[in-house]
């Protein structure tokens, strides 16, 4: 596997076990009320973040590497 | 990480760049003095009375992220690795939730004014020392770290005196924090957060468009340049692994969750709303942006070596900053970076003198050394302790000087101090088993442990994800201290009693709605919260607190008692005229404000000007 995607992986990959486990926390607990709009945007804005960034990266890998 | 700037090539200053920096340190002395005028508390001290915009925050949050030191340093790992000496800025989504879901909401509703502070309601006292006496060594060992390199800059770039321009640049930052604390640092940072952003992208911008377009500059680079990470464990300088571990994890949740600088910054927000949106901000567009102003002069630099567009062939990586700016800056441009290097210092520095004076008050001085005196004494006492930090910071000096590597020692010492506070950090935050005991012992022995493995680097080798070791395993000593501070603190607590649910009220994610509603005295509505009404008109009257008709509180869903906001309708003000109130009973005057003229004063508002009421909780 090229070392590029190796980096990729092992970081999205342990950094989102540690993203998904403190959003599970936080859900069963309901740190913020997820059921307003305030606190839906809040949680769908980390995830769109998280997704965007790691998008963004493998687009740059494989643009870069192809 | 961090690195010693010795001897700089000397470059052609001229005497506009001179006046260029002289003008840019009388502004930001003006803007910090003049808006620090309306601090009268050390609530305002410290936290400018809970009443900033998202906006003011964000910028401020930047300014202190991009200290002095960030645009040499990667600058120098923009030449030498590429496009992924943007990792250090584009990789702190890990860490978001636990920041925005679980962190924010506990200190924010607790109100605790100091991360020792919360160490002592969550454990108990002996934790809060233990925390105290890390923190208050982290803080001022960063302000020595910062003058030390603003100084060698200096002398580099314009032959000042080390001293001489530490000393400068301390007594500017001095005057303005002395007046006014937070509020003067969230202006000055607005003013500065601009000028060092703009001009790091600028070089950036300037060394395109010298290569002829962005097609050139991407031809230039070499593959190896081109990408977003850098090896998995090798070069030993910078690997994705360490990056990972010692940045993305353990740096990051340092700077937000136990940085006392960053933590006072989010608790001036206006609400927790305010605080999450200015956080969102900064991750989305403002660290991209920063990415390319500290990392954008290494990048092009490296495409105009390859292009033969560089006069000097033979010099050291870590002048690449330098030799870029002066081959695309034209005289007074010059001037104008220089200016924004000592505005990425001034206002890293000024967060970490609040924080220091905060610390000394709230949890040396108010609760040890002499409880029970008036707020006015406190706040005599926490200007007096701005210029203690500065004093010890400014005496390191000398002390950075005598290492040839000192900064690489420093970051050592963070790799070494950091792990075991933020394991206590986390398992306090997410977990309610976690013992006052195993907090301790985890602070204490892991910061042993820690120590000792500088000495035995062979003690992280078998974690080191194959790491060189020949400097002393620096990055993955921050893995291996998260690792043994885990299992301590897992283990210890096992073993020992933990607190009660009912004595921790807000301070883990557990008890995060209790927190809430202890923080409004009554059952949240976040229903309802960040409804608003804007044009009211104000009205002084002689009943202290401050009504609104029955009307508009219809509008806003709010009851008496309730949290809500009032401020000057300019929004652009960010805060500055605004208070926190509880609603009092309603009157029948619809589109009047009435508020008591010790209120109107307390939140600097205008009695001719229009306000805006916000529904906070």
């Amino acid at each position: 596997m090229p070392e590029q995607w190796l980096c990729f992986i092992y970081q999205y990959g342990l950094g989102g076990l540690f993203f998904l486990f403190t959003i599970l926390v936080a859900i069963r607990h309901q740190t913020l009320n997820f059921r307003t709009y305030n606190g839906k945007i809040v949680l769908w804005l980390i995830i769109f973040g998280f997704v965007f960034s790691m998008s963004v990266h493998a687009l740059w890998i494989y643009l870069v590497m192809r | 990480m961090f690195f010693v700037l010795t001897e700089l090539p000397r470059i052609n200053v001229q005497a506009v760049d001179y006046v260029v920096i002289a003008v840019y340190m009388l502004a930001i002395l003006f803007c910090g003095t003049w808006f620090g005028q309306s601090t009268k508390s050390t609530k305002d001290f410290f936290f400018g009375g809970q009443r900033f915009a998202w906006w003011l925050i964000a910028t401020s949050c930047i300014a202190t992220l991009v200290g002095s030191y960030s645009f040499i340093n990667y600058s120098e790992r923009g030449y030498m690795n590429g496009l992924s000496s943007a990792m250090n800025y584009t990789m702190d989504w890990y860490v978001m939730p636990l920041f925005l879901l679980i962190w924010l909401p506990i200190i924010y509703f607790t109100r605790v004014t100091s991360i020792p502070e919360y160490f002592e309601k969550r454990f108990d006292a002996k934790t809060r020392l233990a925390a105290l006496i890390i923190i208050l060594v982290y803080l001022i060992g960063y302000i020595g770290m910062n003058l030390y390199t603003i100084g060698v800059a200096a002398r580099g770039m314009l032959g000042v005196n080390i001293y001489l321009s530490a000393g400068i640049v301390t007594i500017i930052c001095l005057m303005y924090m002395y007046h006014g604390g937070q509020t003067s640092m969230m202006m000055a940072d607005l003013f500065q957060a601009g000028i060092l952003v703009f001009a790091g992208v600028l070089i950036f911008v300037l060394g395109i468009i010298s290569l002829g377009g962005f097609g050139n500059f991407w031809q230039h680079l070499p593959q190896s340049h081109q990408l977003p990470f850098s090896g998995f464990n090798a070069p030993k300088e910078y690997h994705t692994v360490g990056i990972f571990w010692d940045d993305a994890i353990t740096g990051t949740i340092a700077f937000y969750c136990m940085n006392q600088g960053v933590l006072m910054r989010f608790m001036s927000a206006r609400s927790a709303r305010d605080a999450s949106k200015a956080m969102l901000v900064v991750l989305l567009l403002m660290m991209p942006l920063a990415a390319i102003a500290v990392s954008g002069a290494g990048w092009v630099g490296k495409a105009m070596q390859d292009a033969g567009l560089l006069q000097q062939s033979n010099f050291e990586a870590r002048h690449i900053f330098v030799i870029v700016t002066n081959a695309v800056c034209l005289p007074g441009v010059f001037g104008f970076v220089m200016a924004a290097l000592i505005a990425a210092l001034m206002s890293t520095l000024d967060t970490y003198f609040n924080a220091v004076s905060a610390i000394t008050v709230n949890d040396i001085w108010r609760p040890v050394i002499k409880p029970g005196q008036p707020d006015q004494y406190y706040l005599k006492i926490a200007r007096y302790a701005v210029i203690a930090a500065s004093v010890l910071g400014f005496a390191l000096i000398p002390f950075y000087a005598r290492f040839e590597s000192v900064a690489q020692a420093f970051s050592h010492f963070c790799s070494t101090v950091t792990p075991p506070m933020i394991v206590v950090i986390v398992l306090g935050a997410v977990w309610s088993r976690f013992t006052p005991a195993a907090a301790f012992y985890t602070l204490v022995l892991g910061f042993i442990i820690n120590v000792t493995s500088m000495f035995f680097p062979a003690m992280v080798t078998p974690f080191a994800h194959g790491e060189d070791p020949s400097d002393g395993h620096s990055y993955m000593r921050a893995f291996f201290g998260v690792l043994i501070s885990v299992a301590l603190g897992v283990i210890i607590t096992f073993f020992t009693q933990p607190r009660k649910r009912e004595e921790i009220p807000g301070l883990v994610a557990a008890t995060v709605r209790e927190g809430m509603r202890i923080f409004k005295g009554s059952e949240p509505d976040e229903e309802n919260a960040g409804r608003k009404i804007c044009g009211l008109q104000l009205e002084v009257v002689q009943e202290r607190g401050v009504q609104l008709s029955q009307l508009d509180m219809e509008k806003l869903h709010a009851k008496p008692g309730d949290l809500l906001y009032l401020s000057d309708n300019r929004s652009r003000l960010g805060g500055l005229r605004s208070l926190h109130i509880k609603i009092g009973a309603p009157h029948d005057k619809s589109g009047v404000v009435r508020i008591s003229q010790d209120m109107l004063e307390e939140g600097n508002l205008l009695s001719d000007r229009p306000v805006m009421v916000e529904k906070i909780l």
